[in-house]
């Protein structure tokens, strides 16, 4: 009887470590299933919206690479990916498809929700920061524009830029998600059901 | 399928943008568009171009990469002439450091910063290959200038360099900066470190180049690559200009340009 006891109380025990950890796991994958719905909703053979999403990409990932140095297209038409770049290239591909989708799903807010404002903020600032740090600030014409104009501060700003290149990606990467979050919630809002109720 | 046709027709209209912005940006003939007065050198007579240098050097007196957020000039020191002409045997004549034969007849002159990231990627990934194929075989020579953009640890990197040069070591020393190059203005290149390297090069006598290094012998050659870059119109490193034997048939590229952009340039001089 005692034993029987103690081994439910353990059980309890466990039950009760585990809870918030469990909330924790079951919130993230319910939200990463709300963001899965919202993708599939706008792109699920949604054909201007893939096309969106696949033409701000492309942008993006011209844009990035070229400021990274990876392409070229004179003299002649180089693509090139050195071993110091492939971080920096991932980050950038992963920054560039996030950005396709978060412009196509924000299109569709806009188009098909009245009353709901697109996540300017979270999208604007997510993709300022990743072309600002993919110019490598010190090493192209702007570094030595901003050396030029402003003296010290454009050599602090150019150094902060070069050396921080890698950490404001993933920043700017986690603002993107942060925005693709933010509009995901904003289509599945209706199809939720409250808890508390 | 109106929606469908607005959306294609942006696309496009983005694609042909940015692929126009990109080619813009990032061809030559941009370069020209930018710095005209560099186009307009090139026509010029010495005695007109010294004059233009002269109007340059006081358009460009607030810059200063050497000393950063002082109120620099570009040292114009006794002896010291700006020397505008980029022609390889003028250069060579100066004392500038050269890799492969000196009648090679294609000259490529990099305008570089040893901290600058591009420059570490042009040193390991396009230099070791334009060496073996154009300069080891004699048709093709490289020489390199300082153009310090960085900040203070690009200036004592740059006269180490020269420094190593005095001694016949400048191309071990390049190699030995960008092997261990760091964060930018960490002081991973001050004059402590810069001794340490030049110690682990073989056959350069440590005493002399301490010695070099500590009197800012090369405090001048350093200004004067400086005051070149800037007359000449480059904006950023690593800069290269491809030239004939004579100093004819510039061409300039801005960047880490790949293997191919160069051996495109060079075949095109070698042939023409």
């Amino acid at each position: 009887m005692e034993k029987a006891e103690k081994k439910n109380k353990n059980e309890t025990r466990s039950i009760r470590i585990q809870s918030p950890f469990l909330l924790f796991i079951t919130g993230l994958l319910s939200r990463l299933s709300f963001i899965f719905i919202s993708i599939r909703m706008v792109f699920f053979l949604n054909w201007p919206y893939i096309a969106l999403a696949t033409v701000v990409s492309s942008i993006f990932w011209i844009i990035f690479s070229v400021f990274d140095q990876l392409l070229f297209f004179s003299p002649v038409f180089v693509f090139y990916l050195p071993d110091d770049a492939v971080m920096g290239f991932i980050l950038s591909n992963i920054t560039a498809v996030l950005m396709g989708i978060v412009v196509s799903m924000n299109v569709y807010v806009f188009r098909h929700s009245k009353g709901l404002k697109i996540t300017a903020a979270s999208f604007f600032s997510g993709s300022t920061l990743s072309v600002l740090s993919s110019t490598c600030a010190s090493c192209s014409s702007l570094g030595f524009l901003l050396v030029s104009t402003f003296g010290g501060l454009g050599v602090t700003a150019s150094t902060f830029l070069s050396n921080y290149q890698i950490p404001l990606r993933i920043v700017s990467v986690a603002l993107l998600i942060w925005a693709l979050y933010s509009v995901s919630n904003k289509l599945t809002t209706s199809c939720r059901i409250k808890s508390n109720v | 399928m109106m929606s469908k046709f607005i959306v294609v027709l942006c696309g496009m209209a983005t694609i042909t943008t940015s692929l126009g912005f990109a080619y813009f940006f990032l061809s030559p003939s941009h370069f020209e568009m930018m710095n005209p007065m560099r186009k307009a050198n090139a026509q010029e007579t010495p005695a007109e171009r010294a004059q233009e240098n002269n109007k340059t050097s006081t358009v460009q007196n607030g810059f200063s990469p050497i000393s950063p957020g002082a109120s620099g000039q570009i040292p114009k020191q006794p002896g010291n002439i700006v020397n505008l002409n980029l022609s390889p045997q003028s250069l060579i004549k100066t004392g500038s450091p050269l890799l492969g034969s000196a009648s090679a007849p294609i000259t490529i002159v990099e305008f570089g910063d040893f901290q600058c990231k591009f420059c570490d990627r042009f040193a390991k990934e396009t230099e070791p290959m334009i060496n073996a194929t154009y300069i080891q075989t004699g048709k093709a020579n490289m020489i390199f200038k300082n153009f310090v953009t960085h900040g203070p640890d690009s200036v004592t990197a740059g006269m180490g360099a020269l420094c190593a040069n005095d001694q016949g070591k400048f191309w071990n020393f390049y190699e030995t900066l960008y092997k261990n190059q760091g964060e930018e203005n960490s002081g991973w290149a001050n004059a402590n470190n810069s001794k340490n390297f030049a110690s682990s090069i073989l056959g350069i006598n440590t005493k002399e180049f301490n010695s070099c290094l500590d009197s800012n012998k090369h405090k001048p050659v350093i200004d004067s690559d400086n005051a070149l870059a800037i007359s000449s119109g480059f904006q950023g490193t690593p800069t290269f200009v491809i030239e004939k034997k004579d100093g004819s048939s510039k061409e300039t590229l801005l960047g880490a340009y790949p293997f191919p952009s160069f051996q495109a340039i060079i075949d095109k001089k070698l042939t023409g």
